[in-house]
């Protein structure tokens, strides 16, 4: 990526915090990247240290208790349909929708006419290779079908980004590298901005450009990676002894071994 | 005419013969049951009256329903949607269920007479509890993924509620359905008994005053078809809008 690339999301001195029972409790803090368009950016850590909070406010459906998102420069307040999609980790699909009517449904709700609709639900459903597929409904699909489905209603809506939250989290490890690798195919085929949220380090150094650790609760960016692997991305490459070495680090930064880590975290 | 569905109409046949002897060889009285004959017999001597009296119950059933259905229906997602709201009804909801509301039938009368409209109304207020305790109780339970989903999208509330709430609660909604027009058929069946000018509850009332059972057994014939008309019309209902979520719990 060259410095010209423009950035597309941009966040400012983050901070959330939760008053459950009237105890304040500091979910995320201090929390300031940059992601450049066209990117795929993803953001691992250790369980409940507010990976899917910050997706949240990314996505606008919660808001921060202070600093801001900007996407494009603009800030985000609320869920901006035409701008952002978000992938969750329970594909979601509408059980009573077909598969294609779950993929023209955002058109729908932005007011895409009827025609253009189908359209672009066929050209997006055949991507994926799922065209004969249109007219099952979810529960027909299995788990990894399903998920391509949700992946392809967020791009229907022709979002600049993408924010997915553990997408392949429910499949086992073998299916989940063939997901990531079919989400690279449809990714270097459409352009978009990736930010995705996993706890798979393998996962997340295989797939992206860059990696952000997030530490413990409350939820700080401690290290920004740039896995610098060479595109198209093959499954040798997790075998590397880079990809050893960046995989060791993020494990140390997150906590795999705790006194390592709390020495770490002491010192930043 | 297949193995099975021979059977079947032969079953319905000999039923049919020994009920009949029972009553011709007089081995139970006639004041205590009708045979098909005496059916058939007041079907030929007194059709038009019935059917009359079987369109109005019919319309006072549907009149009730559409009622029931807009306040049960109103009432459900106000309490399920509002924390409040559902905390303040939700209990009052469950209670009057239980409630023998045949006692208020007098009352009924006073306020809307004894035509058609306190028949509605007694059946309206018999049948609108189970719709608006399960559509509370269905959006109260139903997946909040999906109200997620539906913000990041762009859902307006009203979107919120038509196009993801209201479809996702709309099996169980199906459900309260079933139990609430149960009891309107018999509410506005009872009350026709209890107290008015006309309707089937009436005609059976009526027959049976003047001792003319073939009449009475004709009305009660009537009644079962309304309760079977009613089954068909909400099993299709059921095919059409709660298939996706029996399929879906048989592969989860």
């Amino acid at each position: 990526m060259s410095a010209l690339t423009p950035t597309v999301i941009e966040t400012r001195k983050l901070r959330k915090v939760y008053t459950p029972n009237d105890i304040a409790v500091l979910a995320l803090d201090d929390i300031s990247f940059a992601a450049e368009e066209g990117s795929f950016v993803s953001l691992v850590g250790p369980s409940g240290c507010g990976k899917s909070t910050l997706l949240q406010i990314l996505a606008g459906l919660i808001s921060s208790s202070s600093g801001e998102v900007l996407v494009d420069g603009a800030p985000v307040r609320s869920p901006m349909p035409g701008k952002i999609a978000v992938v969750f980790q329970d594909a979601t699909l509408l059980p009573w929708k077909t598969v294609i009517e779950n993929v023209e449904f955002p058109l729908e709700i932005q007011g895409v006419r009827s025609a253009e609709r189908r359209q672009r639900a066929d050209a997006m459903l055949s991507l994926v290779g799922l065209a004969d597929f249109g007219g099952r409904h979810p529960h027909e699909l299995s788990g990894g079908m399903r998920q391509r489905v949700s992946i392809v209603r967020g791009l229907a809506q022709n979002p600049r980004i993408i924010l997915m939250d553990e997408p392949f989290g429910a499949l086992d490890e073998q299916s989940r590298l063939k997901m990531g690798k079919e989400l690279l195919r449809i990714w270097s085929k459409t352009g978009k901005t990736i930010f995705f949220i996993t706890h798979s380090l393998t996962e997340a150094l295989f797939l992206s450009d860059v990696v952000l650790v997030m530490s413990q609760r409350p939820g700080r960016i401690v290290d920004v990676i740039r896995t610098g692997l060479p595109r198209p991305r093959t499954y040798d490459m997790v075998g590397s002894a880079e990809f050893g070495a960046a995989r060791n680090r993020i494990w140390k930064l997150i906590g795999g071994d705790q006194t390592d880590a709390d020495a770490g975290l002491t010192g930043l | 005419m297949s193995r099975a569905s021979l059977i079947r109409f032969g079953a319905i046949a000999a039923v049919l013969v020994v009920w009949e002897a029972v009553r011709r060889f007089n081995l139970v009285g006639p004041l205590l049951l009708a045979s098909p004959s005496d059916i058939v017999a007041a079907v030929v001597q007194s059709g038009p009256q019935f059917f009359r009296a079987f369109e109005l119950t019919a319309l006072e059933i549907l009149a009730a329903l559409a009622l029931a259905l807009v306040f049960g229906i109103g009432v459900g997602v106000a309490a399920g949607v509002s924390r409040f709201l559902g905390a303040v009804s939700g209990p009052i909801l469950s209670s009057l269920f239980a409630v023998p509301l045949i006692t208020w039938y007098p009352l009924f009368m006073v306020w809307f007479g004894i035509g058609s409209p306190s028949k509605i109304a007694y059946a309206v207020v018999s049948g609108v509890f189970p719709i608006a305790l399960n559509t509370m109780n269905g959006i109260r339970h139903l997946d909040r993924r999906y109200l997620v989903y539906g913000r990041s999208i762009g859902c307006s509330r009203l979107q919120l509620v038509f196009r993801i709430l209201f479809p996702l609660a709309l099996p169980s909604i199906i459900a309260g359905l079933r139990i609430g027009l149960a009891l309107i058929i018999i509410g506005v069946v009872v009350a026709e008994m209890l107290a008015s000018v006309g309707g089937i509850g009436f005609l059976i009332t009526s027959y049976r005053n003047i001792f003319e059972i073939g009449h009475v057994y004709l009305g009660i014939l009537l009644s079962l078809l309304f309760a079977l008309l009613a089954n068909l019309a909400l099993s299709a209902i059921e095919r059409r809008f709660t298939l996706w979520r029996d399929l879906q719990a048989s592969v989860t």
